[in-house]
């Protein structure tokens, strides 16, 4: 227990008291050219820890801009998780206005979090740069479920008032879940799981008859046929799996799906807003960056500021007449 | 069984990767180290490294897990044989053979039994976990929430029935640890809970800084304390390590009857590994011919109790990798070094990661033969670490923690934690307590947490749901049973002191299930 990990460790500082000097040496700024923007290295905060989706999707896509070199800086990715997303969107909103500092984020925080937790930023008062990916919600059964469409499911659900049982979970699929049993009129039991995987092997194991969850949670069960979704909460049936119904196209006007956008705090000068959505939004559009969503299951989205805000505003909305104020 | 072969095939093609052998070098060595040296378990070596694994990735934070695994499993009994110190907890029986062999001028013998007992041991439960592991998930796929619950429950119950030392301590520790858990995130309604406003609490405490502050950082100030320096030893001549002809046959079927019981006793939650030790030297009093010798120097008091605890070892592996559930402390540093790299062993983790799962396997086997043969010609050089005084060492290993946590996630908070977390831990470990239930608590939480609230959800307060489900009752019903026994035990022994194994001079507070 003696020398080895000492010298791992050191190792394993040095790097990082380098970066430290490097930190202090550009906060200190240096005072050169003031116009051109970008002055230093961009920090992209994503709100989650490494490993997770959005982390992946966010390195993939800075891998894009980095490789493509067009903002003369390099992107870094840091990851500030906790809270739900609050954490790293805070830390998102409150820095300078300066397009250094930028953040990868899921809409919950931006739209449902503040509804139901005391959050320390105003979530309207934002710059969004670009929508990156979507994911909508699917509801799915066990692959020998008697349940073959959202027709069965409302006709089961009649028959047995709250004895069916669904898995949800954040409000991104919670919302969504109460939202359903409103349009259709039927009522379920609803268990809360942490996550598609729980979602998943709950329904592997017939512990559970629906689950809310979003394509990327299942797409190996699905393709598999272990995994049947009834239907998927997306305007147009989606590309990655056009055999998936809509809910409108079942007849129940259900649409929710959760977003990943690029934000900045509000008062972002316009040539560096700008600047950036043309950045990433080419980087977004790339193939690599297709194959790389593709593998995570996500729905490349690549909607330009304007339409993402106006978006994230409609979902606040109708967060507002579903949940509960706190 | 032809699939099983071609898998691990590819998973010992993984090795081919230098930076994977190193690993688990720096595995085994790093374990047979903490082995060796009392005072530092598996639990400290993993905790100060948990902060490297994201750098690491998942297979190589697994190899380098495993092999400081069972390097310590194989270090701790070194110790044991020549100097009657037993390094952990789970060769507290290997002494009482082992070191009269010692006295009797068979040292070398009884360090090669250990090591070969331990090697045959490894082999029988990695082939165990092998066959069983994919088979258990498919059937762990069904298990719902109401036997999760019944699982976490055992877990943590046998833990503090079978552990030792008072049950009602152990009871508060696991209360405070679930208590601790429940700060932060709400895992499956994502509402903030005992965040008391603030942002840095809103993720939990960090799990690293408390393992690291409760066993790191504790351990360090226990042994600052205690003015303790070991005599040099004098390991054995390569020469003198053969068992007489005699002595292996007697070892033999010991090592194989202690593999099994090891391997079984491994896949039931709770102190698995110091229990098998027990266990087997019991069994093996019990059928030999002379009882009499045991205490004396049994060749069979050795190889039985070294199998168990390495069979158990191995054995652990399974209901962490099959069922996302740790049952050890260990084990639950092991789950750590994987949610950190976002992989969350369940029902489906052999199925959806394969290749990790296969490389796991093969780095066991690696680290097992590597032990086998870096032990036997390197005890010497093992025993002497024992005289590094710990007034040297365990500043290091405290500078260690605080650099460690930190890196983590560069959170002064994190360190503020992790020395408060060492201070009380160092301060209740003198007043009795074990911090192991804690930490199994803490882990345990989220599982225990969600799994409680959704059996809620789907029995809708009919206490049929769970009456119905004959999994929940076979495993509540063996927890009943233990703890039955583990009283009747305690009652007896408070009616009459009854020759049992142990005590052991210097024995440090005990790690069960490390």
């Amino acid at each position: 227990m003696s020398i080895l990990p000492a010298g791992r460790r050191g190792r394993a500082a040095l790097p990082a008291l380098l970066a430290a000097v490097v930190l202090v040496t550009a906060a200190c700024g240096a005072p050169a050219s003031q116009d051109s923007y970008p002055k230093r290295d961009i920090q992209l905060i994503v709100p989650y820890p490494a490993g997770s989706a959005i982390d992946a999707t966010s390195r993939s896509l800075v891998e894009v801009v980095n490789d493509e070199g067009k903002l003369g800086r390099r992107v870094q990715v840091v990851n500030r998780e906790g809270g739900a997303g609050s954490v790293g969107t805070t830390a998102t909103l409150s820095a300078k206005p300066d397009g250094h500092t930028i953040g990868l984020v899921p809409d919950g925080p931006l739209t449902l979090l503040p509804r139901t937790e005391e959050v320390s930023y105003d979530p309207a008062a934002i710059s969004v740069i670009s929508e990156i990916t979507t994911s909508p919600v699917l509801f799915v059964v066990p692959g020998d479920s008697p349940y073959k469409s959202i027709g069965d499911l409302v006709a089961a659900a009649k028959a047995r008032p709250g004895v069916i049982t669904i898995a949800e979970g954040p409000l991104n699929y919670a919302i969504p879940a109460g939202k359903f049993e409103q349009l259709t009129g039927t009522r379920f039991k609803h268990v809360k799981f942490d996550g598609d995987q729980a979602t998943v092997t709950a329904l592997l194991g017939g512990n559970v008859e629906v689950g809310v969850m979003q394509l990327a949670g299942g797409t190996a069960q699905l393709k598999a046929g272990k995994l049947r979704a009834l239907g998927i909460a997306s305007a147009e049936p989606i590309e990655l799996a056009p055999e998936i119904q809509t809910f409108t196209q079942q007849d129940v006007a259900l649409e929710w799906e959760a977003y990943n956008v690029l934000i900045a705090p509000k008062g972002l000068p316009g040539d560096v807003q700008r600047k950036l959505s043309e950045v990433f939004g080419s980087a977004v559009k790339s193939q690599k960056f297709a194959e790389a969503a593709q593998k995570l299951g996500l729905v490349v989205s690549g909607a330009d500021g304007e339409s993402a805000k106006a978006r994230l505003a409609k979902k606040t909305a109708e967060a507002a007449n579903l949940i509960a104020p706190k | 069984m032809g699939d099983a072969i071609d898998n691990l095939g590819a998973g010992f093609a993984a090795f081919a990767d230098p930076a994977y052998v190193i690993l688990a070098l720096v595995g085994v060595v790093l374990g047979t180290m903490v082995g060796v040296l009392p005072g530092i378990g598996p639990i400290g070596a993993m905790s100060v490294l948990l902060g490297m694994t994201t750098q690491l990735g998942p297979t190589g934070s697994l190899i380098l897990f495993a092999g400081i695994y069972f390097g310590s499993t194989y270090g701790g009994s070194t110790t044991s044989i020549l100097l009657n110190v037993p390094g952990e907890a789970s060769s507290v029986v290997t002494a009482l053979d082992g070191h009269e062999m010692t006295k009797r001028g068979r040292a070398g013998p009884a360090l090669t039994i250990a090591a070969l007992s331990s090697f045959l041991a490894g082999t029988i439960a990695i082939f165990g976990l092998m066959m069983s592991a994919p088979w258990l998930s498919g059937m762990a796929v069904k298990l719902g929430p109401p036997e999760y619950l019944a699982l976490c429950v055992a877990g943590l119950l046998l833990l503090a029935a079978l552990a030792g030392g008072s049950a009602a301590k152990a009871i508060v520790m696991i209360c405070a640890g679930l208590a601790i858990g429940t700060v932060g995130i709400d895992p499956a309604g994502g509402d903030l809970r005992f965040t008391m406003g603030s942002p840095t609490l809103a993720e939990g405490f960090s799990f690293i800084a408390l393992v690291m502050g409760a066993f790191g950082v504790a351990e360090a100030l226990t042994m600052v304390g205690r003015r303790w320096r070991p005599k040099p030893v004098k390991a054995p001549r390569l020469r003198e390590l053969l068992p007489s002809r005699q002595e292996s046959r007697q070892a033999a079927p010991a090592a194989v009857r202690g593999s099994v019981i090891g391997f079984l006793l491994g896949l039931v939650p709770g102190p698995a590994a110091v229990l098998s030790t027990f266990a087997s030297y019991v069994v093996e009093r019990k059928i030999s011919r002379n009882p009499d010798k045991f205490g004396k120097g049994a060749v069979q008091g050795v190889s039985g109790p070294e199998a168990a605890n390495n069979a158990a070892a191995g054995a652990a592996f399974v209901p962490l990798l099959a069922l996302g559930i740790p049952f050890a402390p260990t084990m639950a540093l092991v789950l750590a070094a994987l949610l950190l790299n976002g992989i969350v062993p369940g029902p489906t983790f052999v199925e959806d990661q394969p290749d990790l799962f296969w490389t796991v396997i093969a780095a066991m086997y690696i680290a097992n033969l590597m032990l086998l043969v870096l032990n036997l010609p390197l005890v010497g050089l093992f025993t002497r670490l024992l005289s590094i005084p710990p007034q040297t060492l365990m500043p290091l290993v405290i500078g260690l923690c605080v650099v460690g946590v930190y890196a983590e996630n560069n959170s002064m908070f994190d360190v503020v934690v992790m020395l408060v977390a060492g201070l009380l831990g160092f301060m209740l470990r003198r007043a009795g307590f074990s911090m192991a239930p804690f930490v199994l608590a803490v882990v345990l939480q989220p599982t225990l947490e969600v799994s409680l609230r959704q059996t809620l959800a789907f029995s809708d307060g009919n206490p049929g749901y769970v009456l119905g489900r004959p999994v929940t009752m076979v495993i509540l019903g063996l927890v009943v049973l233990a703890v039955i026994v583990s009283a009747r035990r305690a009652l007896l022994a408070g009616k009459a002191t009854r020759q049992r194994p142990g005590p052991v001079p210097d024995e440090r507070t005990p790690t069960p299930g490390a």
